[in-house]
């Protein structure tokens, strides 16, 4: 309690330098699947350029344009109760330290969901977070820079997989035939 | 069936079109005819290493920065894709609860 | 011992074409990039070892092909899925009409997704075995998998709740 204490004393310098994705690796000491994301500065740019120019893709341009950074924590795990949620402690108090109120917190069955916006100025948030603490995975996205409510909106709702295509001719149905043995993951 | 049973069931593959070793045959050239008029064999050798190499190291500079840039984008989608799901299990979690307590 | 060029077009002319016309979700250019890829296989015989070899070959092959020319040409798909028009009379069993709405809801995937999930469940490849082809890491792999699972049993579920709805 004592280490958490100073913890969180340090950290309004540590806000101004941004959240350490580090301290959060031993919430998936127990994963089974991790998944790891961090785009920031020319990664980011250079990912959107490789975007291509149909709608979806310009919407998405012009959604991640102005964004700082992009960082996505999310750990798979065999059975329930493989990991602390205590141990996100550090990452909701460097978003208390650095002005992201919780604007949604919503618990379930064992689960919890939250969500923090950055305060900023001229209708635009500052950034969006969100902890998502299922059972059996625990997802951590923060997403730093002008973002607005429509765009949280659009994230949480339009933006999906591509809608599928009519098959023009059709997929033929023919007989099938599988040469190699199935195998085991 | 789970999902996977049924993916591999709905993607066991499908027969190629009947003619399709016939175009493919058809297309392979019958015999390999190369001739090769020698000069000097190191030298053509250099020269045309030299040549490979004008062409190719721009060319993978290229392509290493499309292969970065492929990657990275793939990166970010599927950071947008984990953002999507996330959000909308906070959203059917909040309509459930909302259900619960009218 | 030179390899039987014909016999490893019949061993694999199935996996290949499959591939690309699943990936592709155009016929004709599919067959065109699988016949391709076998004369690119052709000219370079010499340096295949066995006929696993030139399995792995075709397959590596035949998936960067596609993902090339998906990528040219920008064959994202646009329409609706409520606008997939009902499968033909002759798939009319059930267990049929289900596996062609899971084609169609896997060809609507994202580009690489699209891949590595045919390369699973078509290819029954492993997540290490789709890393080392696709040449990403396999905790991506493995990401794209667990994501597009999701997406597609969600879809699926909602598409096969209002078929019921309005039978």
């Amino acid at each position: 309690m004592k280490r958490f204490w100073l913890f969180a004393l340090a950290l309004p310098l540590a806000a101004q330098q941004g959240f350490d994705f580090k301290s959060l690796d031993k919430l998936g000491a127990n994963a089974k699947d991790v998944t790891n994301i961090t785009l920031e500065g020319d990664n980011l740019k250079l990912a959107s350029n490789f975007l291509g120019s149909d709608k979806d893709d310009q919407s998405l341009k012009s959604l991640v344009a102005n964004l700082k950074g992009i960082y996505v924590r999310s750990w798979e795990f065999e059975r329930d109760g493989m990991y602390n949620v205590a141990d996100l402690e550090p990452f909701r108090a460097y978003l208390k330290a650095s002005q992201w109120p919780k604007i949604v917190e919503v618990k379930e069955d064992g689960e919890l969901s939250e969500i923090f916006l950055k305060s900023s100025d001229a209708g635009k948030s500052g950034g969006v977070a969100v902890i998502s603490a299922e059972r059996r995975e625990l997802t951590i996205v923060y997403i730093e820079g002008p973002i607005s409510l429509a765009d949280v909106a659009k994230l949480s709702g339009s933006l999906d997989i591509p809608n599928p295509d009519v098959l023009k001719r059709g997929t033929g149905g023919a007989s099938k035939s599988n040469a190699n043995g199935k195998k085991d993951e | 069936m789970n999902i996977e049973d049924r993916l591999r069931q709905a993607l066991e593959r499908e027969a190629a079109p009947a003619d399709f070793k016939r175009k493919v045959m058809q297309a392979v050239p019958a015999k390999k005819n190369v001739s090769l008029f020698w000069w000097n064999r190191r030298l053509s050798l250099a020269l045309a290493f030299a040549v490979v190499l004008a062409a190719v190291v721009p060319a993978v500079i290229v392509e290493n920065r499309h292969r970065r840039g492929i990657e990275a984008r793939d990166q970010l989608l599927t950071a947008l894709r984990v953002t999507n799901t996330t959000l909308r299990h906070t959203k059917q979690m909040i309509h459930r609860n909302t259900r619960r307590s009218s | 011992m030179g390899l039987d060029f014909a016999r490893i077009v019949d061993d694999n002319q199935s996996m290949v074409v499959s591939l690309a016309k699943r990936y592709l979700r155009d016929p004709e250019t599919a067959e065109e990039i699988a016949q391709d890829v076998f004369l690119q296989l052709y000219r370079q015989l010499d340096r295949i070892e066995t006929p696993q070899h030139a399995t792995f070959w075709l397959r590596r092959a035949i998936c960067h092909r596609a993902i090339d020319e998906s990528r040219r040409r920008k064959l994202r798909p646009r329409v609706g899925l409520e606008n997939i028009p009902e499968p033909r009379a002759e798939a009319s069993a059930p267990d049929a009409m289900l596996n062609e709405r899971l084609r169609r809801l896997v060809s609507a995937l994202p580009d690489m997704p699209r891949m590595i999930v045919l390369l699973r469940y078509q290819e029954d490849l492993d997540p290490s075995e789709i890393a080392e082809l696709l040449e990403m890491p396999v905790s991506t792999v493995k990401s794209h998998l667990h994501r597009s699972l999701a997406v597609l049993r969600e879809k699926l579920g909602r598409a096969t709740a209002k078929q019921e709805a309005c039978s």
